[in-house]
């Protein structure tokens, strides 16, 4: 297809359960993307060259929303209000509808109110991730899959709160804190209302750790100085999904998840004393055979998001950078991965999933 | 303008005077020296004070005294400011994309006239009562400060006012003023031309440091300037356009139009971090208002705007339109079709 590339100013952007019409606003959004890509497919028959008929195939869309850590709920729950639980299985099967309320031609507009909006309905979970760096704001980024894209000049319904130039991030009205960044991910319980005694649990140090963490995966303080220097954390899935066809339907009537998942948690930290990490024919674990433990992780932001990526995270590789002639710090990233795990929760989740 | 007119009027500004006849004597107003309008202005912020204090109206009174008479309303405001101003834009962009097309140029000629004459006539009404105003009260007290300060006799001395009004001399000095087109013209052409070549080796052109120059003066030498860097542009266009200026005017628009999109891409492309969503085909960037909007439009360059226009039209006149029926995506699908049909026959062979 051409290579276009197409800006739209959008005002707003809302998800909704698949099959209702009434949109939860996405606040805190700060770009979307979108790709459709058209499928053909050629039928040629014996005694032609030319050919015989060109078929085209379902379209596939997807769309990327990044927003803010702001205290509203993540995009992931949002799109996933269908799902039974907050585990990644749970969520999995949740679909979604996508409206995006957009400015017309605005050479032409006196008014200065959207007119248009795109739709799109049957949208399933393709790829959560979140960002949590040092500089700057946390932030997730959810991709969605579907084959369904519609534009109407009518517009939507949006359920709650729309922006009237007064809105502001809920973590600032409700007092635990405002858009999340580095002083906002918690090492110890705050105890505010909405992240009660959680806290952030991190691959603790012996055997595949991270140098710094205590054994119970705290990042403690002495003398007010972390024992982990933590600069980034990434947290990524990629669910891909393949369609589930069936006789008398162009739509798939599912897209399912091909499970195992591989959930990655990429953690950067200026390096103090080295990895710390022996590899050894024998194993360095005592009385295992193997060099690695399996960690727990569990991410904790001020403004009510928790992403807990359970007790079996295993640290896949470990890349030091860095430190090099022309200045600048050492760093060292260890990468963890476990499969199937990722449970997110929000105390403003729509589905009160737990 | 012929030579003979266009040396006159450059002797007049390089002089930096005008000779005003009063009965058999001749009177010369100069142009303002810096101590002169400082004084000036500060007549004008005085007289405006007191005019303010004394009651007199503001503009927005004017604007609502204008409106209570039935003679202006909300939309010839919008016209003035916003309708006719950039309907002016277009029709100058059009002319000089219509370059090679006589009757186009005809007709975006007539248009340009009557969005001028429009705006000249709606500035007129607007402006009907300044005269009454806080400000044009104070305007008029600072130019006629300047004006009978200005005013010299044959043999060097100032001029004394007491006798006389000098409202005649204002009215004089006012009609004598060289409008924009002529300074233009002025500022590319001979004899000038050959003057400001030599004033940039030479030094100073006027003899007097840019601050003391004539209004005039400093017209001149902003066009030449401007002149100057058109000459030096990659893009430099025609003479017969430079020549032109409704057409140059269209020239600089459209560059100006794309020194902005340029700086919006940069800044924009800067504001989208995430990889996925910089390299989808459709970026959507928050907008909570019209004035954002435009900016966001700013990104798109010109083939992707006209595909927005032809798909919102599209939207319009159905409704409701899914994505295979949107004319820019039909016609990508034709053109794969139509290639997958080429490599068939290719193969074929």
């Amino acid at each position: 297809m051409a290579n276009k590339r197409l800006f739209y100013a959008v005002y707003a952007a809302g998800i909704a359960r698949d099959g209702s019409a009434s949109y939860t606003p996405i606040h805190g959004l700060q770009s979307v993307g979108l790709t459709t890509t058209f499928n053909l497919e050629e039928v040629f028959e014996i005694g032609q060259v030319n050919i015989y008929e060109q078929i085209e195939t379902l379209p596939d869309i997807e769309v990327t929303l990044e927003k803010v850590l702001d205290g509203y709920p993540p995009i992931y729950l949002l799109a996933t209000q269908q799902g039974t639980s907050s585990s990644l299985v749970g969520r999995s099967v949740a679909k979604c509808s996508v409206a995006l309320s957009i400015f017309n031609d605005t050479n032409d507009s006196a008014s200065g109110t959207p007119n248009t909006e795109v739709n799109m309905s049957g949208m399933y979970v393709s790829s959560p991730s979140w960002n949590f760096p040092v500089d700057g704001n946390f932030t997730e980024s959810l991709t969605l899959v579907g084959n369904h894209k519609q534009w109407k000049s009518a517009a939507f319904t949006f359920s709650g709160s729309i922006f009237n130039n007064l809105d502001q991030p809920l973590a600032v009205t409700s007092g635990v804190g405002g858009v999340n960044r580095r002083e906002d991910l918690l090492f110890t319980p705050t105890g505010n209302a909405w992240t009660g005694t959680n806290y952030t649990i991190l691959p603790a140090g012996q055997y595949g750790g991270i140098p710094g963490i205590s054994t119970s995966g705290t990042n403690d303080k002495t003398a007010d100085v972390y024992g982990a220097h933590i600069q980034n954390i990434s947290v990524s899935t990629n669910l891909g999904r393949t369609n589930l066809n069936e006789l008398g339907r162009k739509n798939p009537y599912f897209r399912y998840v091909e499970f195992p998942i591989e959930v990655t948690c990429e953690i950067e930290c200026i390096n103090i004393n080295g990895d710390q990490v022996s590899a050894a024919e024998d194993g360095v674990v005592p009385g295992s055979g193997t060099n690695l433990e399996d960690k727990r992780i569990k991410l904790v932001c001020r403004e009510g998001t928790i992403l807990d990526l359970g007790t079996r995270n295993k640290l896949a590789s470990v890349s030091d950078t860095g430190g090099d002639a022309t200045g600048g710090n050492r760093s060292m990233t260890f990468s963890f991965s476990n499969f199937n795990y990722l449970n997110v929760t929000h105390v403003q989740d729509p589905a009160s999933l737990a | 303008m012929e030579l003979f007119k266009r040396e006159y009027l450059l002797n007049r500004i390089v002089a930096g005077y005008i000779p005003y006849r009063v009965g058999d004597s001749t009177l010369y107003i100069r142009s303002p020296k810096q101590e002169i309008l400082y004084y000036a202005s500060e007549k004008f912020c005085g007289v405006y004070a007191n005019a303010i204090a004394e009651g007199l109206m503001t503009d927005e009174d004017a604007y609502a005294m204008l409106i209570d008479l039935g003679m202006w309303t909300e939309e010839d405001e919008r016209r003035l400011n916003i309708v006719f101003p950039r309907q002016l834009e277009d029709f100058k962009e059009l002319l000089y994309k219509s370059m090679f097309n006589s009757d186009k140029r005809k007709k975006y000629r007539a248009c340009i006239d009557i969005a001028k004459k429009e705006i000249a006539r709606l500035y007129n009404i607007r402006h009907s009562f300044d005269h009454a105003t806080g400000l044009g009260v104070a305007n008029y007290a600072k130019f006629q400060y300047i004006v009978e300060k200005s005013t010299y006799l044959p043999n060097g001395k100032r001029y004394n006012w007491e006798k006389s009004s000098p409202y005649l001399a204002m009215i004089y000095y006012q009609d004598k003023t060289i409008s924009e087109e002529t300074i233009r013209e002025l500022a590319h052409t001979q004899p000038w031309d050959s003057m400001w070549i030599a004033g940039k080796y030479c030094g100073s052109l006027f003899g007097k440091p840019a601050i003391n120059l004539s209004l005039e003066q400093q017209r001149l030498i902003s066009w030449s300037a401007l002149y100057d860097n058109i000459r030096e542009s990659p893009d430099c266009p025609s003479d017969e356009v430079i020549d032109d200026d409704d057409v140059l005017d269209g020239w600089l628009i459209i560059q100006r139009k794309e020194r902005e999109s340029r700086q919006a891409k940069t800044q924009g492309e800067k504001l989208i971090g995430n990889d996925k969503i910089a390299s989808a085909q459709e970026i959507y960037l928050p907008a909570s208002n019209l004035e954002d909007a435009k900016k966001v439009d700013l990104l798109n360059d010109n083939f992707s705007r006209s595909i927005k226009k032809q798909r919102f039209a599209a939207i319009e006149k159905h409704g409701q339109v899914n994505e295979t029926s949107l004319p820019d995506i039909k016609q990508d699908i034709m053109i794969e079709m139509n290639k997958m049909m080429s490599n068939s026959i290719k193969r074929g062979r």
